[in-house]
């Protein structure tokens, strides 16, 4: 699930969430869908005692245009995979 | 707690709370599940602090909160269990943990915590809201203390558990440094603190989300370790069951830790959380009282110990409780002359001491409270402080006259462009004070202070402070040069008792030896000590004698000095002074002081137009009417002139000297004569009746010497004599009554009976006495018969 998304001009959209699981490795997954265009990044996922954390996934303010964005968390490891519900993010 | 709430936002993630065993706790069971603010479950400064408890004190609360603890079959009591554990090397969380064998749950928790720098406290309270092992009456058996933490333990899983976390010892170490690299990485996961988190009530995502802003990193651990913030119905179940969408681990978290350590986090300042981590500090400081509060641009907070300031210049100091806090905050504190305490406290020879931001306090019981600053702050520290030659503070720095200065128990430091720095002694400084400092005559001191032949001198700006040790006296200006060039204090005036002082108009100073007076009048005189008393006596050059116009002359033991207005006589137990004009000529012509009148007892006396002045043979009396005239000293006229009102009484002045006359004194007075006999004691007449008397031979004639003075009768004068009567009436004229008329006279009311005044003299024949009066006729026979024949 996302716990956190937010934007601001000079780091861009930040989103933050974790999987409901514990593995080894794994990566997490931050997509942006919005404005005609598909915006991700990808990062490793760290370890908790009862989850595995995405976080500080970033897409740029290059990249997250003004408008309204629909943000998707995925996971992915050897074992596991999912997809979080969708946030709706807004970059004024 | 919306003052708590408040702050900690303003604060967000730089401030640290403390809570538990650092402060007053809270009584067991006063905090219930309401109170849960899903923002703020425990302290940073709690859940960081390691030195709440140490294994004893670990060992005695499992001890006592598992007292009742009696193990099932296959099951060991949390104060039963014992692991040998694995040396862990050290790491970028945590230090190295050395393994040991056979240690039991409380030496791990206190090295675990120490290793990773958890409070103690949180390591119990995650045993007992992971699995209960803290509380429990049966004990667990060894599967629980295998994940006696939970980790490695999702929930979604059916209770597995990943094996290669598998162990009491390793489940705590693995807990306590996953929560270092938390606060480490505080935006690497995904609940951040100082930002708004999306949280859900259970592992179930349709149970629904809270948002929640965490407000500090301790928080945020704690969601990112069990992500579920617990919902309304965990909240009014207490420690006990809500609905299927409930989640107790933060919950039974935030109640079990209050219930045991006490609930209340009192927010500590970044910079004052590092300080408090220092043990030494820490052991002053005690436990922190107060909320930290902003201060002129820092912050304060309160601690047992005093009350800790940090600035963003001067760092972290603690002002402990007592005689600093409460001079500083007679200071208005940082926000005063003081500002921020920028060292330690000090106990410097016996006292108190702290730097500060624009000062140094120093305290003693015999100076009281001071700070000293700047440049004197300087001289002080090279001096040695109150342990060196300086002393403490008595007083206040302060600026006077452009210098500046401060008084300390040896002296008094005075600074000054025209001076340099220099130090005076308490006896010279008191003087100085008296003549006003550096605004008076002396201006500011331009040396040390030297002593010699047991005086001790000290040279100002316009003048030298002369002292004996006990007192000092300035001599400036003019004064100074007269002072020097007269030998100075072995000289012919010997040491100043005086400071310096005007007199009207003229500059005076008093030396041991004598008084130096410098006027327009009389230039620079000395007036010696026998004349200097009676001179002040008579107010000096402000009274009547004005200033010394020449040097005093010793004539015996008589020492005289010549005044503006008159010369000074004195022989150090009698004086006075001879006036300016008719009384000195007098004197002057009657050979002065070694002349017929002698040493002058008092000084010349202005009386009812006139001038009197005794001397040791007469008193002089000089007057318009009766010309200049003494009464001899001592003498009995002296004694009956005085008694009548001397020159404003009944006689007035004198108006002739004494003389001799039929055995007894005659002295003619303006306004009457005396006379003096042995047989008739003393009388005088009154002018006209004087004359008459005179004119029948006074004394020495028939009548001889009055027996009464002169008085008024029937509207008539009238004089008792030896050998009869004088009346004096408009009718009768001047007439003599003779003795042998007088008492058939007097028997008959004399003039104011029937028989009126005489109105003629008495006519003697061989036979009898005849006289007239107005009434009638008095004849007295020889034989002494009376006729008395009404006209």
């Amino acid at each position: 699930m996302i716990s956190t998304s937010e934007w601001d001009a000079a780091t861009g959209v930040t989103v933050r969430g974790y999987a409901n699981t514990v593995d080894d490795t794994a990566t997490c997954t931050l997509e942006l869908t919005g404005q005609g265009a598909v915006e991700s990044v990808t990062g490793e996922a760290l370890p908790n005692p009862t989850t595995m954390s995405c976080g500080e996934l970033v897409i740029g303010p290059a990249d997250a245009t003004s408008g309204t964005w629909t943000a998707v968390l995925s996971y992915s490891s050897t074992t596991a995979w999912g997809v979080s519900p969708p946030v709706t993010v807004t970059v004024p | 707690m919306d003052r708590v709430r408040s702050f900690l936002s303003a604060l967000a993630v730089t401030a640290l709370v403390l809570t538990g065993g650092l402060v007053s706790a809270a009584p067991a069971g006063a905090v219930s599940a309401t109170d849960y603010d899903p923002s703020f479950i425990i302290s940073d400064a709690a859940f960081y602090d390691v030195g709440t408890m140490n294994a004893g004190q670990i060992q005695s609360f499992i001890d006592t909160k598992g007292s009742r603890c009696n193990p099932s079959s296959g099951n060991t009591c949390l104060k039963s269990y014992r692991e040998t554990t694995n040396t862990i090397p050290a790491d970028s969380y945590c230090s190295a943990y050395q393994g040991a064998g056979s240690e039991t749950a409380a030496q791990i928790i206190a090295k675990v915590s120490a290793a990773c720098r958890i409070n103690p406290q949180v390591l119990l309270v995650t045993l007992q809201k992971e699995q209960g092992l803290v509380t429990s009456t049966t004990g667990k058996p060894a599967a629980t203390f295998q994940r006696a933490f939970g980790y490695g333990c999702p929930d979604n899983v059916g209770g597995w558990c990943d094996p290669s976390y598998a162990g009491f010892f390793v489940q705590m170490q693995r807990a306590a440094r996953q929560f270092q690299v938390y606060k480490a990485r505080p935006t690497s996961y995904q609940y951040v603190a100082g930002k708004w988190n999306t949280i859900q009530n259970h592992p179930n995502a349709a149970c629904g989300s809270n948002q929640v802003f965490i407000q500090n990193q301790a928080t945020a651990a704690l969601y990112i370790y069990t992500p579920y913030v617990p919902n309304a119905a965990a909240l009014a179940a207490g420690y006990g069951t809500g609905d299927s969408c409930s989640s107790y681990g933060n919950r039974n978290f935030f109640l079990y830790f209050s219930d045991w350590f006490g609930s209340t986090g009192i927010v500590l300042s970044q910079y004052i959380w590092d300080w408090y981590q220092v043990p030494s500090n820490r052991a002053m400081a005690g436990e922190v009282t107060t909320q930290a509060t902003g201060t002129s641009g820092g912050v304060r907070q309160g601690f047992q110990g005093g009350t800790v300031y940090v600035s963003g210049s001067y760092g972290v100091h603690l002002v402990p409780a007592g005689l600093l806090a409460l001079y500083y905050d007679s200071l208005n504190g940082p926000a005063g002359v003081l500002g921020f305490p920028s060292g330690s406290h000090s106990s410097p020879a016996g006292g108190l001491s702290q730097p500060y931001q624009n000062g140094t306090v120093f305290i003693s019981g015999a100076t009281g409270f001071a700070y000293v600053s700047g440049w004197i702050l300087d001289i002080y520290k090279a001096a040695g402080g109150p342990a060196g030659s300086m002393g403490f503070p008595t007083s206040g720095q302060s600026i006077i006259a452009g210098g500046i200065t401060q008084s300390f128990q040896s002296g008094t430091v005075w600074i000054s462009g025209a001076g340099g720095v220099q130090t005076l002694r308490p006896v010279m400084q008191a003087a100085y004070t008296a003549l006003a400092g550096p605004s008076g005559s002396l201006g500011f001191p331009t040396s040390a202070e030297t002593t010699a032949a047991g005086v001790t001198t000290q040279q100002f700006q316009n003048g030298v402070l002369y002292s004996d040790g006990t007192t000092a006296h300035a001599v400036v200006g003019w004064m100074l040069d007269i002072f020097k060039g007269s030998g100075g204090p072995q000289g012919a005036l010997g040491m100043p008792l005086e400071s310096q002082r005007t007199e009207a108009g003229g500059i005076v100073q008093r030396f041991a030896k004598g008084t130096v007076y410098i006027s327009g009048v009389g230039g620079v005189q000395v007036v010696p000590a026998t004349i200097a008393a009676p001179y002040a006596a008579s107010k000096g050059a402000a009274g009547p004698l004005g200033f010394p116009v020449g040097p005093a002359t010793t004539t015996g033991t008589v020492v005289s000095q010549p005044f503006q207005w008159g010369v000074l006589y004195s022989d150090g137990t009698t004086s006075g002074y001879v006036s300016a004009g008719m009384m000195a000529d007098v004197y002057r012509s009657r050979g002065g002081l070694t002349g017929e009148l002698g040493l002058p007892l008092e000084s010349t006396r202005v009386v009812g137009g006139g001038l009197v002045q005794a001397f040791s043979t007469a008193t002089m009396y000089v007057s318009g009417v009766g010309g200049v005239q003494k009464v001899l000293r001592g003498s009995l006229v002296e004694m009956f002139y005085s008694s009548l009102g001397g020159p404003t009484g009944t006689l007035g002045w004198p108006a002739g000297s004494q003389t001799g006359a039929a055995g007894g004194v005659v002295q003619k007075f303006t306004n009457g004569t005396v006379y003096i006999s042995g047989m008739t004691g003393f009388t005088y007449a009154t002018s006209w009746m004087a004359d008459v008397y005179r004119q029948r031979g006074g004394p020495e004639g028939a009548l001889g010497f009055p027996t009464s003075s002169t008085r008024t009768e029937a509207g008539g004068l009238a004089q008792s004599f030896q050998n009869g009567a004088i009346y004096i009436s408009g009718i009768g004229g001047a007439q003599t009554v003779p003795a042998v008329i007088l008492k058939a006279y007097s028997g008959n009311g004399g003039p104011a009976g029937a028989l009126g005044f005489p109105v003629s003299a008495a006519v003697v024949t061989a036979t009898e006495t005849t006289q007239n009066f107005q009434g009638g006729t008095i004849s007295v026979t020889a034989a002494g018969l009376v006729t008395i024949t009404p006209r």
